[in-house]
């Protein structure tokens, strides 16, 4: 069988929430002739988490909304018999004779350490997106699920991502929005800490996929008991106050309203 | 479940759930040769699996040729050609030896009301409910049509099963069961996940349904 060469080819593994542009980057990723990323595999969304059975999957910890509030959700370590494996069922759907392999699935943002340990040649995207898109696209699959819950759910996830971060040789974030805004410099930007020349189809690009959501966010009755998470919110560079739903303050943290301009997150 | 229920317009409650994970150890490895019986699964496999991309298929495939390939279906995504045979292997335990049913007890000894099954979890609840009779039995994409019994002592079997369910042959049952009633839907069933089913508006009124006490007549 063929398998991953350990010194040889380069691992990229895309990580976020649900709805956060997971998909589209991977996707736009895949279009660059140096990088092999999964196709026509059968699953869904062609994501490696259902492309291998080594791991649990994002469904057997609660699906989208829910998956980080459980415990073994976050993994941190690989077992050189368990790292083995995933190579052996992920070279299955990757082309070998390319230089960058790519994988994409939501739960990678929560087990990014576990895979770094499992494949040491890799490197590590995490793509944000504001939390109130976020939360309302993901409710239309949860709709059990509060707004405040997915909004709890999406800073949890964030802070177990950035905390592990730390450990991490290689990680870049990329913003949902800065993509949506000015795709060829962030996929720039992120052909630079792949290491490959920018050779990008960045033409399926959708910019006013947020605007819909806060509209609707705008318009809704709920969210006004969410003054308590902006602080937390705020921490990974977001505000819920600025998506101009009534009634919610911005009370500091790494909010940059100049960023946030640029990106299209507040109004200039 | 509650998204299900959120789905179906029903009042959405937290279930008091005791939950049994059956597929909580680690795949047992292949050993030995495939039977008759695994060789018409496998057949049977093949007719039923739905494809994104088809493959031509040039002359007749051998048993392992197809494993491979149904390990790119949309049911069967990503399972290793070995894994398929130890999912046989696993079939044949809960089909014919009842595999998983203790445990399904074990969690029914505190009471329940409705016992719940998906895959082969739905055999071994079957396989509970007729040592230990339930109010209700909701089996979820079960393979139960490849081995009908007399069914189990409940008020209600409802079985939910999808059009592209592979494990179940894309049958129901009660044309080998009788008294079940089949609740057919689409959701793009995988056999390593649930959530498609439970979380479908169709599964939501099933259980909403099934959960409601009696009615007691007027009078």
């Amino acid at each position: 069988m063929r398998r991953i060469r350990p010194d040889g080819q380069l691992t990229v593994f895309i990580g976020g929430l649900h709805r956060s542009g997971t998909t589209l980057l991977a996707s736009l990723l895949g279009t660059h002739p140096e990088i092999s990323a999964f196709e026509n595999t059968g699953a869904p969304m062609d994501e490696g988490e259902h492309l291998q059975t080594v791991c649990p999957t994002d469904e057997h910890h609660g699906g989208p909304g829910r998956f980080a509030f459980t415990e073994e959700a976050h993994m941190t370590e690989a077992s050189p018999e368990v790292a083995e494996r995933l190579a052996a069922q992920w070279s299955r759907y990757w082309d070998l004779s390319l230089p960058v392999l790519l994988e994409k699935s939501p739960p990678n943002m929560l087990r990014f350490r576990f895979l770094q340990q499992a494949f040491p040649h890799s490197k590590f995207i995490l793509i944000t997106r504001h939390p109130v898109p976020v939360s309302l696209s993901t409710r239309k699959w949860t709709p059990a699920l509060s707004v405040r819950r997915l909004v709890e759910h999406w800073i949890h996830a964030h802070d177990l991502a950035m905390a592990d971060s730390a450990f991490l040789d290689a990680f870049m974030t990329v913003r949902y929005e800065q993509l949506m805004k000015r795709p060829s410099e962030t996929l720039a930007e992120i052909s630079d800490f792949i290491g490959l020349a920018p050779s990008f189809d960045a033409s399926s690009v959708d910019d006013a996929a947020n605007d819909r959501y806060f509209e609707q966010w705008r318009s809704s009755p709920e969210g006004h008991d969410l003054h308590d998470l902006e602080d937390a919110v705020n921490g990974h560079g977001y505000s819920l106050a600025e998506t101009g739903f009534r009634g919610v303050t911005r009370r500091g943290g790494p909010w940059d309203r100049r960023s946030a301009q640029d990106a299209g997150l507040a109004p200039a | 479940m509650m998204d299900g229920l959120a789905l179906a317009g029903r009042p959405i409650v937290e279930p008091d759930v005791s939950f049994v994970n059956l597929d909580d150890g680690d795949v047992e490895p292949w050993r030995g040769e495939l039977t008759a019986w695994d060789l018409t699964v496998i057949s049977g496999w093949w007719q039923t699996a739905r494809f994104d991309v088809p493959e031509p298929v040039r002359g007749p495939l051998s048993p392992e040729e197809i494993l491979e390939r149904l390990g790119r279906s949309r049911y069967f995504a990503g399972i290793p050609a070995d894994e398929l045979k130890s999912t046989l292997a696993a079939m044949r335990a809960f089909l014919f030896e009842r595999r998983g049913a203790d445990r399904v007890l074990e969690a029914m000894e505190e009471g329940a009301d409705v016992v719940i099954g998906h895959a082969l979890g739905a055999v071994a609840a079957f396989n509970a409910v007729c040592r230990a009779p339930a109010d209700a039995l909701v089996t979820v994409g079960s393979p139960l049509a490849l081995n009908p019994q007399v069914g189990p002592v409940v008020r209600r079997w409802c079985n939910v099963v999808d059009v592209h369910d592979t494990l179940a042959f894309n049958e129901g049952l009660v044309s080998s069961y009788g008294l079940v009633s089949d609740t057919w839907l689409d959701c793009d069933p995988r056999l390593r996940a649930p959530r498609p089913y439970l979380a479908s508006p169709e599964f939501g009124r099933v259980l909403a349904d099934v959960s409601a006490p009696a009615v007691a007549p007027l009078g």
